[in-house]
């Protein structure tokens, strides 16, 4: 009899884990995605562009961000590269760490590209910044449901950002350029202006000044 | 973002306390920025093509060589919609030039229950901004 307890005391562990474990659901294909009148998205291509930054050396290391990546992976790689791995195998290169790196993201992963590289200035220091805007052409192909004879591209654009972060410096005249720890500056500079423009309304509260203000004009 | 951050501080509140109280995320205004009358603040609340025409209004009507179009966490996507239309509407005679920087926000934390243990306490957190300048290049 006393065998069988801990038996069952098994048993019972066994079922409550399996209910924890999320149950396998049965892999079903995914729905055809009906669009527009009956067609069906074939194929989605990214169209080359050119470099945002013309001029940089070929193998500089280009993160490209997307909607499902992991700050965390991305951020663990391109440190380990930036900062130069302790006995790297790779000769010079690796051991000292990389000079430049670019980070890129479009659509929705924007904000996520722009995060990375507020992390890696805040952790590397003294990087020099550019950062460059532009649309990104996205082509779709369509084909029709039924007879899968006509076709449709469509070309569709998204925004997108390529930041560069340099170790060495960079021109400062292209549009786009930070210098390192440029955030007070930034501020600074805006805030003195914006004190001059301020300064002719009356002081309080906003909401009074604004009416005030108003009442003025 | 708000959902996730809501249980991102309740796992935080659960980690060390040992009987989680109640409590109320409230986020606070980021901190005050300046204003010139050239800034645009890009928010997700109101109409794009409301955001739009202003700035449009601005370097046509308004008499502005340059203006500053600012965006923070999800209205970034926004503010470089923004930009790129200005400039692809106008004939590439606009340049941009973008900076970006994190803005420190502060939440605060209020039990819901007076009477119980809880605290009030506050939280800072970053969030990533962007300010992109538009601007007629001198000739």
């Amino acid at each position: 009899c006393q065998k069988i307890v801990p038996k069952h005391t098994h048993l019972y562990f066994k079922v409550d884990l399996n209910l924890l474990k999320p149950t396998p659901q049965p892999v079903l294909p995914p729905p055809p995605k009906l669009g527009q009148d009956g067609f069906r998205k074939v194929c989605r291509t990214e169209e080359d562009s050119p470099s945002p930054f013309p001029g940089l050396p070929p193998g500089v290391l280009e993160m490209r961000v997307k909607e499902g990546s992991k700050i965390r992976n991305l951020m663990g790689f391109a440190m380990a590269r930036m900062q130069g791995e302790k006995g790297g195998s790779e000769g010079g290169v690796s051991s000292a760490g990389l000079r430049q790196v670019v980070f890129t993201g479009s659509g929705r992963a924007v904000t996520k590209t722009i995060t990375c590289a507020e992390i890696m200035k805040r952790k590397v220091g003294r990087l020099h910044q550019l950062t460059k805007l532009r649309y990104k052409v996205i082509k779709e192909v369509w084909e029709s449901a039924e007879g899968g004879t006509s076709e449709m591209t469509l070309h569709r654009t998204v925004p997108s950002i390529s930041i560069l972060l340099s170790k060495d410096p960079l021109d400062p005249q292209e549009p786009g350029y930070q210098p390192p720890e440029a955030v007070s500056a930034l501020w600074e500079g805006t805030g003195a202006e914006a004190a001059q423009t301020t300064c002719k309304r009356p002081l309080g509260p906003f909401g009074i000044s604004l009416k005030m203000h108003r009442i003025i004009c | 973002m708000g959902k996730k951050q809501e249980l991102r501080i309740k796992n935080w509140l659960i980690s060390f306390i040992m009987d989680p109280v109640e409590y109320t995320l409230r986020k606070r205004l980021p901190r005050k920025l300046p204003k010139r009358r050239n800034d645009v603040y890009v928010n997700m609340k109101t109409d794009f093509r409301a955001q739009l025409a202003r700035c449009q209004k601005l370097l046509d009507g308004g008499g502005h060589r340059e203006i500053c179009v600012h965006g923070l966490g999800l209205a970034i996507n926004r503010a470089i919609n923004i930009a790129l239309q200005l400039q692809a509407g106008s004939q590439g005679a606009l340049q941009l030039a973008a900076n970006t920087s994190t803005v420190e926000l502060v939440d605060d934390l209020e039990p819901e229950d007076p009477d119980e243990s809880g605290e009030p306490m506050t939280r800072t957190r970053n969030n990533s901004a962007i300010h992109i300048k538009v601007f007629y290049p001198e000739p």
